[in-house]
């Protein structure tokens, strides 16, 4: 294992080498970035942002680049050994995860990508597989990295896991820069851990805002929560929020200023519930939970949050929903296109004042192997995957939220309501990765809202804070 | 007793039997509307054009049979031809699960049957330790050594392979010798030494004479051997990782119900649900015949 792992450094150097050599001669357009040829060593602290100076940014579009990056994947093909039964070529055999209902979309990118980087002394082998989504690809890797897939799509929270697990590559230095300078700042800090980065950025939207019926609600009627919940019962429609579901249910804690933190190192989470501030929240949801059946749904039942707003919108029985993008092409086939509006999450009642209701907010991230025969090759694939033009396509195919700057400004996106629902939320959005950690899941934080959704909101202080300190004893003790 | 006291006895006893039967079917019928409903309405939901998972209605507001054909095959309209689905290819699925099952089934019925029979006729040493530990064995779940067969079916090569599937549902069969040893115990020791006289070996008589009067038992082991790989989940979702096109319909079923995709799937998933009984009935009417033609039949020769 350990001359592997030697060889594949040793090939990645090599490319490097090269690439910084050619740097100087071939990238005359070098997408704005210095032209500083230092390798990047593991770098100390502070954030990934703020390192762009101090490695190359190539251009990936130049014939010298590409030339490096095919000879180095020649030479990593050939040593892998593995010949293709009818050419006799080295075969580069590589694995993607991907999301299930990506796996059409990604498939096609992946043929671009053999057709961008094609030589005559490989042959490509790539498989696309989406039977491990971004939800679980992370947890998957951890159990046996070695059989893992070379390339997979994750969710951000993932990212800490996998470096703790040594399960995931460092962002090879021939991309870092490009990585590091083209995506937002925002999504680079989600992708590095101590200051380096270890995920190439792919779509910004893994969090939630709120869609909503257009012909119900005007667009300045939607920014407190009280109020569309009367509106909507006037309607005989209801506004859906899942209290019961412990990652939407966190946003009132967020709300309320709880301290909840996750430290990755030493797997800490720490989830301040049991103070005045964890009182003012469940006491907000309480509030909420009060309208139950009269202008508000607060759980999906058995049915899961998508197949539950899908289904209202449908039937007409929703008006709003807190929910993602991924569900934005069901909703608007469902009432329309023209019907659907996106906005930042609603105001709610907290200790008597409206308050700005907070978010998760996440980011869809493409990870590399560290065990992959193919590191070079993996690793161009990634970027593939990741780049500007890509993330246009995927946004354009699949309605996700690119976090290349410049896809960002292509008409097409600047304009999607979604998108502004998401930046508006942006400043109240929480990081996952160090929020929460598996163990805050584990303990059933939702019991609160749960509890809330039972007795329609009638709980009492001493109920709310007996439930609060449970969760929060559960937390010390696991 | 005159004629016409045992005349009225008899129409009392008609009358109160009558009762009893009417209270008897009102109960029966409730119970069945009771239990046939889950069924009834998961039929009605696939054929439902609404991908809808509970609707307000029982009955679909638009039919359709489209749930069915897309588990074989889905409309591409930019190729403007019949594609194999690539997230859920139900087919393959359907034939996998087929193949373990049938394979399976015929090993592990022959592995159980002979060893069930060397427990029920020959005496030797171990046999007691054997039964006990057999027993013992029996009773720890099989996906309790589900990481320790991963890997040495890895060594083997056979890791998220059909063959694999196929050697470890049939590899515990032996386990499961205590019903059909049961059943030999009741066959009657005279007949093998009869045969025995006349010259046959042990072989010989429990291939000539034994098996073609045990067909109540060889059918209930085949069965129960054919069903265990449609239903069961936990093993084949560690074996097979991320082997898509190797899953069983067990496990590909499940994946559809994934928050990812039950919007989109549910009502597909409910002609997927449908299309597997119809196999395992209408094999169950079948083998049912030769069941209860097997259990009267050595009932009168016993």
């Amino acid at each position: 294992m350990i001359s592997k792992t030697k060889r594949a450094l040793a090939i990645t150097l090599t490319a490097l080498m090269a690439a910084s050599a050619l740097a100087g001669c071939g990238s005359s357009s070098g997408g704005g970035g210095t032209q500083n040829s230092t390798p990047a060593s593991t770098p100390a602290e502070g954030s990934a942002a703020s390192q762009q100076g101090e490695v190359s940014v190539q251009d990936m579009n130049d014939p010298g680049v590409k030339q490096t990056i095919i000879s180095a994947m020649e030479a990593e093909a050939e040593e892998a050994g593995e010949k293709d039964d009818d050419s006799g070529k080295p075969v580069i055999k590589m694995v993607v995860w991907c999301s299930g209902d990506d796996k059409t979309f990604e498939k096609t990118l992946v043929k671009e990508f053999e057709e961008e980087y094609a030589s005559d002394k490989y042959v490509f082998k790539i498989t696309v597989n989406g039977a491990y989504g971004e939800d679980k690809a992370g947890g998957k890797v951890i159990e046996n990295p070695k059989e893992a897939a070379d390339v997979f799509n994750m969710a951000d929270d993932q990212l800490s896991q996998l470096v703790t697990a040594k399960a995931i590559a460092e962002v090879g230095s021939l991309f870092q820069g490009n990585v590091v300078a083209n995506n937002t700042e925002d999504a680079v800090n989600v992708c590095s851990v101590n200051g380096t980065p270890y995920a190439f950025p792919k779509t910004s939207d893994n969090g939630y805002f709120m869609y909503y019926d257009k012909r119900i609600f005007k667009d300045d009627e939607v920014g407190c929560l009280d109020d569309m919940i009367k509106k909507a019962a006037e309607n005989n429609k209801s506004v859906y929020l899942n209290i019961t579901g412990p990652w939407y249910m966190t946003a009132f804690f967020f709300t309320a200023g709880c301290d909840i933190t996750y430290d990755v190192t030493t797997d800490k989470q720490v989830a301040a519930f049991n103070t005045d501030a964890g009182l003012s929240a469940g006491k907000a949801i309480c509030h909420i939970a009060e309208s139950q059946g009269n202008g508000f749904e607060g759980s999906p039942g058995t049915v899961g949050d998508n197949a539950f707003v899908q289904q209202g919108f449908k039937e007409g029985t929703l008006a709003a929903a807190v929910i993602g993008t991924w569900m934005g092409p069901v909703i608007k086939e469902a009432i329309g296109a023209e019907n659907v509006g996106a906005a930042k999450l609603p105001t709610v009642l907290m200790d008597g004042e409206q308050k700005q209701l907070d978010s998760f907010g996440g980011y869809k991230v493409v990870g590399v192997n560290p065990y992959s025969k193919y590191t070079v090759s993996a690793q161009t694939l990634a970027y593939y995957l990741t780049n500007e033009s890509s993330q246009l396509k995927r946004y354009q195919e699949r309605g996700l939220i690119p976090t290349n700057k410049k896809a960002l400004e292509d008409d097409t996106v600047k304009n999607d309501p979604a998108l502004k629902a998401i930046e508006a939320q942006m400043p109240y959005a929480h990081p996952q990765g160090t929020s929460v950690g598996g163990t805050y899941w584990a303990v059933k934080p939702e019991t609160i809202g749960s509890n809330a959704y039972d007795k329609k909101g009638k709980l009492t202080d001493k109920e709310i804070q007996d439930i609060l300190q449970n969760i929060v004893t559960q937390l010390e003790g696991s | 007793m005159t004629n016409t006291q045992n005349a009225a006895m008899k129409s009392g006893y008609a009358a109160k039997r009558k009762a009893a039967n009417i209270v008897i079917y009102v109960i029966l019928s409730v119970m069945v509307v009771i239990w046939l409903f889950p069924i009834v309405w998961l039929v009605m939901r696939s054929f439902s054009g609404d991908n809808m998972i509970a609707p307000k209605g029982f009955f679909p507001t638009e039919w359709t049979f489209d749930n069915y054909i897309n588990l074989f095959a889905e409309w591409d309209a930019d190729a403007n031809a019949w594609v194999t689905p690539d997230v859920f290819p139900y087919g393959k699925w359907l034939l996998n699960t087929f193949i373990v099952a049938v394979c399976s089934a015929v090993i592990s019925t022959l592995i159980i049957l002979m060893i069930s029979y060397a427990f029920s006729r020959l005496r030797f040493k171990t046999r007691k330790t054997f039964l006990n530990l057999g027993l013992i064995l029996g009773m720890f779940p099989g996906f309790m050594s589900m990481a320790a067969t991963y890997n040495i079916m890895e060594i083997f090569g056979l890791k998220q392979s059909l063959v694999g599937l196929v050697i470890v549902y049939s590899a515990g069969a032996g386990l499961g010798y205590q019903v059909s040893k049961g059943f030999f115990d009741t066959i009657p020791r005279s007949l093998d030494e009869a045969a025995k006289i006349d010259g046959a070996t042990r072989n010989q008589i429990f291939w000539i004479i034994i098996l073609p009067l045990s067909k109540p038992i060889i059918v209930y082991t085949a069965l129960t051997t054919f069903l265990s790989p449609w239903a069961d989940y936990i093993f084949v979702s560690y074996f097979m990782k991320d082997n898509v096109d190797n899953y069983t319909v067990a496990v590909g079923l499940y994946n559809m119900l994934e928050p990812n995709y039950i919007a989109n799937y549910f009502t597909r998933f409910c002609a997927g649900a449908v299309l597997i009984a119809v196999p395992i009935t209408i094999l169950f009417v079948i083998m049912q015949r030769f069941y209860v033609a097997g259990v009267t039949g050595g009932a009168v020769k016993g």
